[in-house]
């Protein structure tokens, strides 16, 4: 009992937050793109955004690290809802539901046409209106093909 | 073989049964009128502070971290409990799970508490004071403390309990100074 409870634990928590596959970006060397990562949050939580207005708090974050000439820039957050805890006294600012973080990725003169996988987490806090999860990364794996300037879309 | 089956399916029994014990162990420790789980932690002014050394006075537990909105939300609240209270014996301290002593400093020093805040890096005490495996089910044993409120007796006995996960959450501590002052016999 103790270790499905544990499993089941792991589980669900670990499903609260869900980053969806997606198909390659497509940059040509010389060029800039934009990876477009999409985040689900389970119905009942929310996350906090990015920025928070209280520095304590963990904004979810993206990061990613560059692959040989392919380098991605700092994530671009979308605008977040005001949440209120019950007999709190400040706004938190946080996503539910479905959103989108895109990464600007930019592809060196010199890069050879290539898929090139970069790597990175996303990190985030979850809470509902009663409970909260400790932060939690998530492994990130972003493909992005390089291709000759002639041949991007 | 059927005798060697027999003695591996007693053995799996007993061994599963252990496994149970152990897992209610925990839950055991947050009934009402429980002894609870006693702790020695350092705090972020490195001195160590242990349940037993509080042994006759009140003691009101807050379970936080830096990252949680909740306990953010209750900070106020304790400090100026911990201040109404120092003088009628009870004693207030955080216990703060799984993070470092500088970012603890931090937040204590922006909330201003005068009451000691002591470090669970490794979330073990957390986890001895954790409900039961199908109380919240979601969370890890020593996510479920974060936020949770105990008042525990002079004799070490634990005789209120608020878990986050209530219809109302008391950031005013409201319940909580209401049972205390019950214990105390005060209004």
């Amino acid at each position: 009992m103790l270790c499905s409870a544990a499993a089941s634990s792991l589980a669900q928590g670990a499903s609260v937050v869900i980053v969806t596959p997606h198909t390659p970006v497509e940059v040509a060397a010389g060029q800039s793109g934009a990876a477009r990562i999409r985040v689900r949050v389970r119905p009942g939580y929310h996350v906090q955004a990015n920025p928070v207005r209280n520095p304590s708090l963990v904004p979810i974050t993206v990061e990613l690290a560059p692959l040989g000439g392919v380098l991605p820039g700092p994530a671009v957050y979308p605008p977040g809802k005001l949440f209120r805890i019950a007999g709190g006294s400040e706004d938190l600012v946080v996503y539910d539901g479905l959103f989108f973080i895109e990464v600007p990725v930019r592809a060196a003169p010199a890069q050879r046409p290539a898929l090139v996988l970069l790597k990175g987490t996303l990190r985030y806090q979850a809470c509902t209106d009663r409970i909260c999860l400790m932060p939690r990364d998530i492994s990130l794996r972003i493909p992005i093909s390089v291709v000759l300037e002639a041949s991007a879309r | 073989m059927r005798t060697f089956l027999r003695m591996l399916s007693t053995l799996v029994s007993v061994a599963l049964m252990s496994l149970a014990l152990l897992s209610t162990t925990g839950a055991a420790q947050l009934r009402p009128g429980a002894a609870a789980p006693e702790f020695r932690l350092k705090g972020i002014d490195d001195r160590t502070v242990a349940l037993a050394d509080l042994r006759g006075k009140f003691v009101v537990l807050h379970f936080a971290a830096t990252w949680c909105p909740f306990c953010a939300a209750e900070a106020p609240h304790l400090e100026k409990l911990h201040r109404n209270y120092r003088d009628k014996g009870v004693a207030v301290a955080i216990i703060d799970v799984k993070e470092g002593k500088s970012k603890v400093a931090k937040m204590a020093k922006k909330f201003g508490f005068s009451f000691p805040v002591l470090l669970d890096t490794d979330g073990s005490v957390a986890k001895d004071f954790a409900s039961p495996p199908d109380v919240l089910p979601d969370l890890e044993r020593d996510e479920v403390m974060i936020a949770a409120n105990l008042i525990i007796d002079p004799e070490g006995k634990i005789q209120f309990f608020s878990l986050l996960d209530t219809g109302d959450f008391d950031a005013k501590l409201i319940k909580l100074q209401g049972r205390l002052n019950e214990l105390l016999g005060t209004k």
